[in-house]
């Protein structure tokens, strides 16, 4: 995990120091979206690769399934509501 | 949509092939997605800091992003709570454990595995990859529908990383550091929250 961190601020500091260098950020994007489709194939590589996973997947599939669900319906009902009193109006005001 | 669509069939494709045999054993066994998450990081990194209108929005941050990790957080409890109630088969500590994984299931899957068994240690696995991986394919949908926060909400603690470009790609730029603020914070949560609700 802080290896992750360390990257961010060390691409950070890259991105700084050519801001002025390149005309777009078009080819890092495309390199981005790149990066999320290997990195989504190795995750489905990693499920299909269980066999424990694999065999149960119905049942425990199902109640993983219900619980993602509850927990991610919660979480984006409360930031719904903390978006709409705290954070609205500000972006308003930066827009202007 | 479209991109949803590619990124769903890319992870059946990589599902399918593994449980086939066809993929070489060298993809499982070398960490290949963790030199892919950090490739990504390193290109978000770059593409933040080339961008002057992110830079700007990153300089006037303030404490109203603490309200962020809090807000997944509550949320994430009502909503584990109501699913633990409505669902049999499954005890009430462990769904609320299970959700207070917020995606990071390597850890959470750990943790619950061991105290509560193999059985839930998978439903850990499975339920925080759906919810890293539901993330993915639904931000664009989450966006339009409940605001740009919400994907940030729905990627848990996975906000900070494998979640991150789709944030920013989806929400812009300005949200990546309410993303990661909230993915860091909640990523630090995950081990005293679940531990604290198995003891319960």
């Amino acid at each position: 995990m802080l290896a992750v961190i360390i990257l961010f601020v060390l691409g950070f500091g890259v991105g700084f120091l050519i801001k002025k260098r390149i005309k777009s950020v078009k080819p890092i994007e495309k390199l981005t979206t790149a990066a999320i489709w290997i990195l989504l194939f190795v995750l489905g590589v990693g499920v299909g690769a269980n066999s424990l996973v694999m065999e149960n997947l119905q049942k425990l599939g199902w109640w993983a399934f219900v619980v993602a669900f509850g927990a991610v319906a919660g979480s984006i009902a409360a930031m719904a509501i903390v978006q709409h009193f705290f954070f609205k109006k500000e972006d308003r005001q930066n827009e202007r | 949509m479209k991109g949803s669509l590619i990124v769903l069939s890319i992870f059946l494709l990589g599902m399918l092939l593994a449980y086939v045999g066809v993929v070489p054993k060298a993809l499982t066994d070398y960490d290949l997605s963790s030199v892919a998450l950090y490739f990504l990081m390193f290109m978000v990194g770059v593409s933040i800091g080339a961008d002057d209108h992110a830079l700007s929005i990153i300089r006037s941050v303030n404490l109203k992003i603490v309200l962020v990790p809090i807000a997944v957080v509550l949320g994430t409890t009502v909503g584990s709570f109501l699913v633990a109630l409505t669902v049999k088969g499954i005890d009430t500590r462990n769904v609320m454990a299970i959700g207070s994984g917020f995606g990071y299931y390597s850890l959470s899957s750990i943790f619950i595995g061991k105290y509560s068994g193999n059985e839930m240690g998978v439903v850990a696995l499975l339920a925080n990859m759906i919810r890293e991986i539901s993330t993915l394919m639904l931000a664009p949908i989450y966006v339009r529908y409940f605001g740009t926060l919400s994907p940030v909400a729905a990627a848990g603690a996975t906000a900070m990383d494998t979640c991150l470009p789709i944030i920013v790609k989806y929400s812009g730029k300005e949200m990546a550091i309410a993303a990661l603020f909230s993915g860091i914070a909640l990523t630090i949560l995950v081990p005293f929250l679940v531990v604290f609700i198995l003891q319960l």
